[in-house]
């Protein structure tokens, strides 16, 4: 670890290590449920990842600001009306039995449609500049 | 909406990155800023403006099209 590191990183990168090495240790010395230590070495890498991600990308700067706040706030309101577009064209498309929907396909439907709507207009707004 | 933030930064020797690092944002901001891109709030409008030693009205020049 650089000794140039933001302090929040390197207390990010260190608690996913700490972590990782938990999932480790759980896995190798303990009779628990593999979905524990699993779990564990996942949280530790992901910790791990960003911190250094976001150390190399940001540095001692901000990684929010007015900009990009303003920028995610605004995409996360249209992807929540588009979301609702598709909830109700699938209630529709179910109501008529077109399609038969269990619950599985819709949450993995309205699942995607956040997540991808939201970084698509996080994407369209970033290159643009503004919300404007 | 036109600025003359670039115009002031030169005079001032500063870099965006040394510009976003002093009035807290990050430096993709001060590029659409400069580029007249993205209107900023006041608060960031008024830091801007007081580390490039002039007003808010003297660093962005708003044209009728901008206030419609």
């Amino acid at each position: 670890m650089s000794a140039n590191m933001p302090k929040k990183y390197r207390n990010r990168i260190l608690a996913g290590t700490l972590i990782l090495l938990a999932g480790i240790f759980v896995e190798i010395f303990m009779e628990l449920d593999q979905a524990i230590s699993i779990s564990l070495v996942t949280m530790g890498t992901i910790l791990i990842l960003f911190g250094i991600l976001y150390a190399l990308r940001y540095g001692e700067g901000p990684v929010q600001d007015e900009w990009s706040r303003k920028i995610g706030s605004i995409s996360l309101s249209y992807s929540w009306v588009i979301t609702f577009f598709v909830l109700t064209g699938m209630f529709w498309v179910n109501y008529f039995e077109i399609l038969s929907l269990d619950v599985n396909s819709v949450i993995g439907i309205v699942f995607f449609a956040m997540i991808i709507t939201a970084n698509l207009f996080q994407f369209y707004f970033k290159r643009k500049g503004d919300v404007e | 909406m036109k600025t003359r933030i670039k115009e002031l930064r030169a005079r001032y020797d500063l870099t965006q990155q040394q510009l976003a690092d002093i009035v807290g944002v990050r430096r993709e901001t001060i590029g659409f800023l400069e580029k007249g891109k993205y209107n900023p709030s006041l608060k960031l409008a008024y830091k801007v403006s007081i580390e490039l030693q002039t007003t808010i009205d003297d660093l962005f020049i708003f044209e009728d099209d901008d206030l419609e």
